[in-house]
């Protein structure tokens, strides 16, 4: 099935990168048509503009070598008209008088011979004393467009990890299900792994195949068994030896840990519906901006993260209860009603003409959003055991990840030519395509039993749990923060503070950096950062490698050092994620054996999705007492500080207990 | 197969014209605002030393109203550029003192003017108050014109790349399902006699070997475990 996919993939790259690569060639040659003659143009304008000046000085008696400060008039001309390498004014004799170079073209590098000169004589009571002359670089309309290449490599990547989504989509149809499932079947037999899969019930020629196969695999598994018990009654080593060989090498004993085929079916409809969020992430909080008045007591800044607060807030308190309420409604009609939720929200958003509307228009989308996470969740959850829950899990994590690489870039080039309000109609739009997916691809949900999900966080829980001060200054001090700082400043200090200077489809190249990070870096370094008896320091280190990563956004100009900053926070967090929830688990076990381990991970996801909510709110209101470099400073301190109090805490802490087998 | 097939062609064609669609947008509407940018920074540069010539002029005492001579001044910058429809000193009322277009001579601006982008710079006496504005219209039609052409060259490539690369797609999806069902259901029997697809069958065929000598060694008959479910 790999090989399928691949397939369609590279055809599907291949038509975009030739289709892509035309066009924008023959853009790059319709500019040049376009762009060098109006650059000629405003050459011209430019050089007449500067040998008027010129000639009034001298009208007033001011001479050509007398000129004062001519360079600061020639840098201003230059800094208005970028696109030019240099202006210069010169006497009668040819000899320059003044000039002034742009620094951003290297005029050695370049053949005097591809620079192309404009010349306007200065005229002095109707004499001409001089001239001035503006140079143009004949590579400055590929320049011009250098920016669109970007926004062109941008889109490629998006489709192709879009059409990889659909392609998964495809399979999840009732039709395609049985096919994934002998896929499946046969890629595992070609690595000569003989574990048994899980059954698939279904008619027609590949449900037929798909039973001979699994028939064959029992026939091999039963007849290895004879053969074992028949070495075993003969006191065969030798026999023995050869069949624990074959036994190991084709994994007969072993059991699959597999997904159910029909998992794959919940993953587009989160990943449509995650992008249609992430869409929003460049632009959201300049958006917010636009209609934040000053409310007495309430500063602008917390005004602007208020909106932003309130959508967290609404995610992480829904969670806990709306777990029972999907089981009971239906996971997959939850899925579609939250889905219509967000299409509502988005639609709202981009006609809210006041604070107040935006507001409600949020936390309508909030709603929406947090039963689509929940529902999705519970999908799995239902349809896992604990041997493969994980996996199942690990495919809405993934789906997610992408859609946070996808969202933003696309985002910022859709609210760069459209503006933020029709970004939201196409938010809205994404979100009623994940609702048709979910409407297409989601099985019917059976009638309505028992209720089995329990609430996944308690009062009575957290009360217990927090007590503990290791367990609290893990959650507290290290996951809380974590999360406040990337909320806080990744998604909404820095989007907000680059809208004064970049286009959000730049602040969608920085932001894309954190899904990039974690669909690359961090499956790689959680395995390693997972190691028993590192989780302790790996935390630690997470938490002050992400508090050092403020430091970035005051060593390095904008975007690099948001840029650095989001890639060494996604880093740090990836260290820290995977062992801050093993350790989670571990210390529940140790100190709170009366609860279940649901019920401690409860605690833990609310506390830390505490933290998202709580991040803009409190760095708005450090930024509005302070300001923003203090309340930067603040976030990494309080990070950094809480991973160290953490880290001593645990060495303070008793040694542990030996480790259930599980561990 | 049919469905696969229908269903891969519904989700993959709209991703690759959206995409070569969105991919068009974007190079059009980027060398639309450079464009854009060069004749509103042109038209400025224009708008700039026509207020700057009229402020030296009331520093010396000549009020914006009396600066007769301005028009000249006005009609010369209008013909160096094809683009300018006129250049117009505003008084702050909005009523226009001088222009490059004698029609527009001693007329009130009017609200709206769809045929023409503004570049507006504002006109200050020595103290800063301000006096009025230096005005270039630029035609909208020309701007439009000499987007047009490019506009169209990049739309005719990319209708032409689009259906191309559908074709190239619905090619390859139909190649790709048929294949793949030829894969899956080519068949072989292993050595029980079970009808398998032809892929498994190398790894059958091992297996059952490896498991045929050590029956031989232990003098079993092959085939002695009942195939069935659950083992």
């Amino acid at each position: 099935m790999r090989r399928f996919d691949g397939v369609l993939l590279v055809f599907v790259t291949g038509v975009l990168i030739l289709g892509l690569a035309a066009i924008s060639w023959q853009t790059i040659r319709s500019a040049e048509r376009l762009l060098l003659p109006a650059l000629d143009q405003n050459a011209r304008t430019l050089a007449r503009s500067v040998s008027g000046l010129v000639g009034q000085a001298g009208d007033y008696g001011i001479p050509l070598d007398r000129l004062v400060r001519a360079e600061d008039v020639l840098d201003a001309g230059l800094a208005e008209n970028p696109e030019f390498a240099f202006i210069e004014i010169v006497d009668g004799a040819g000899l320059v008088v003044a000039s002034a170079t742009n620094h951003e073209f290297d005029l050695d590098g370049i053949d005097p011979e591809r620079i192309e000169t404009v010349r306007a004589p200065i005229l002095i009571g109707g004499a001409e004393v001089g001239a001035v002359i503006v140079g143009t670089p004949d590579l400055v309309a590929r320049l011009m467009v250098r920016e669109l290449w970007l926004d062109v490599a941008v889109l490629l990547i998006v489709a192709v990890l879009v059409a990889l989504e659909l392609v998964s989509f495809a399979f999840s149809q009732a039709s395609a299900l049985m096919l994934r499932g002998l896929a499946q079947r046969l890629s595992a037999l070609w690595r000569g792994d003989f574990r048994p899969h899980l059954p698939l019930k279904g008619s027609g020629t590949i449900a037929q195949e798909v039973e001979a196969v699994d028939s064959e695999i029992d026939r091999v598994r039963a007849e290895h068994e004879t053969l074992r018990l028949a070495a075993e009654a003969k006191g065969d080593h030798e026999a023995l030896a050869q069949l624990a060989r074959i036994d190991k090498t084709h994994k007969l004993s072993g059991r699959r840990y597999e997904t159910p085929v029909g998992l794959v079916a919940v993953r587009a409809p989160v990943f449509l519906f995650y992008f249609a969020e992430e869409l929003t992430r460049p632009f959201l909080p300049s958006y917010i901006e636009r209609m934040a008045v000053p409310v007495a007591g309430l500063s602008v800044e917390f005004l602007i993260a208020l909106p932003i607060t309130i959508f967290m807030a609404i995610m992480a308190l829904g969670q806990p209860v709306l777990n029972v309420w999907t089981e009971r409604f239906g996971r997959s009609r939850s899925i579609r009603l939250g889905a219509l939720a967000a299409v509502l929200g988005f639609l709202a958003t981009a006609f809210a003409g006041t604070m107040e509307t935006l507001i409600a228009a949020r936390a309508l989308t909030a709603v929406g959003f947090a039963v689509v996470f929940v529902a999705a969740q519970g999908f799995i959850v239902d349809r896992t055991g604990a041997d493969n829950r994980a996996r199942g899990m690990s495919l809405f994590v993934s789906a997610i990840m992408a859609a946070m690489l996808c969202g933003p870039p696309i985002g910022g080039i859709i609210a760069d030519r459209l503006g933020p309000s029709p970004t939201f109609l196409v938010s809205a739009a994404m979100a009623l395509i994940a609702y048709i997916c979910a409407v297409v691809a989601l099985p019917a949900d059976a009638g309505r039993g028992t209720v089995a999900a329990k609430p996944a966080a308690r009062l009575r829980d957290c009360a217990i749990v927090l007590t503990k001060p290791a367990i609290f200054l893990l959650m507290v001090a290290c996951a809380f923060p974590a999360k406040m700082i990337l909320i806080g400043i990744a998604f909404y200090y820095i989007p907000l503070e680059m809208s004064a200077t970049f286009e959000p489809s730049t602040i969608g190249r920085v932001l894309m950096l954190y899904g990039l990070v974690m669909l690359l870096v961090v499956p790689a370094i959680s395995a390693f950062s997972d190691t028993k008896g590192k989780r302790v320091p790996y935390v630690v280190l997470g938490g002050v490698m992400s508090g050092l990563a403020v430091a970035h956004l005051f060593l390095w100009p904008a975007p690099w050092g948001a840029a650095l900053f989001v890639i060494q926070t996604g880093i740090a967090q990836g260290l820290s994620t995977t062992p801050q929830s093993a350790l989670v688990g571990e210390l529940g076990r140790r100190y709170f054996p009366q609860l279940s381990e649901g019920g401690v991970y409860g605690v833990f996801r609310l506390v830390e999705r505490s933290g998202n909510a709580a991040g803009p709110a409190i760095f708005a209101a450090v930024w509005a007492a302070t300001s923003a470099e203090v309340a930067i400073l603040f976030m990494g301190f309080v990070l950094i500080a809480g991973a160290l109090l953490f880290g001593i805490a645990m060495l303070a802490a008793p040694p542990r207990p030996a480790l259930l087998p599980s561990e | 197969m049919r469905k696969l097939s229908l269903t891969l062609l519904a989700a993959l064609i709209p991703l690759v014209a959206a995409s070569l669609a969105l991919g068009s947008y974007l190079n059009y509407a980027g060398v639309r605002h450079n464009y854009l940018e060069l004749v509103g920074a042109r038209m400025s540069t224009v708008a700039r030393r026509m207020a700057n010539d009229a402020e030296v002029a009331m520093s010396l005492g000549v009020p914006l109203a009396s600066q007769d001579v301005m028009n000249t001044a006005l009609e010369r910058e209008a013909e160096a550029d094809p683009m300018i429809l006129s250049v117009d000193v505003v008084a702050d009322g909005g009523r226009v003192l001088f222009s490059s277009d004698p029609a527009r001579r001693d007329t009130a601006e009017p609200a709206a003017d769809p045929a023409a982008i503004r570049h507006e710079v504002p006109i200050a006496s020595a103290f800063g108050t301000r006096e009025g504005a230096a005005v270039v219209r630029t035609s909208n039609a020309a701007v439009e014109g000499a987007l047009g052409d490019m506009g169209r060259s990049i739309l005719w490539l990319s209708l032409a790349a689009t259906l191309l690369g559908i074709l190239v797609v619905a090619g390859a999806v139909a190649m790709s399902v048929r294949a793949l069902w030829q894969r899956l259901t080519a068949r072989g029997p292993t050595v029980s006699g079970a009808m398998v697809p032809e892929e498994t069958r190398a790894a059958f065929a091992s297996i059952d070997a490896e498991h045929s000598a050590i029956a031989l060694r232990l003098g079993q008959k092959r085939g002695a475990a009942i195939p069935g479910r659950g083992a």
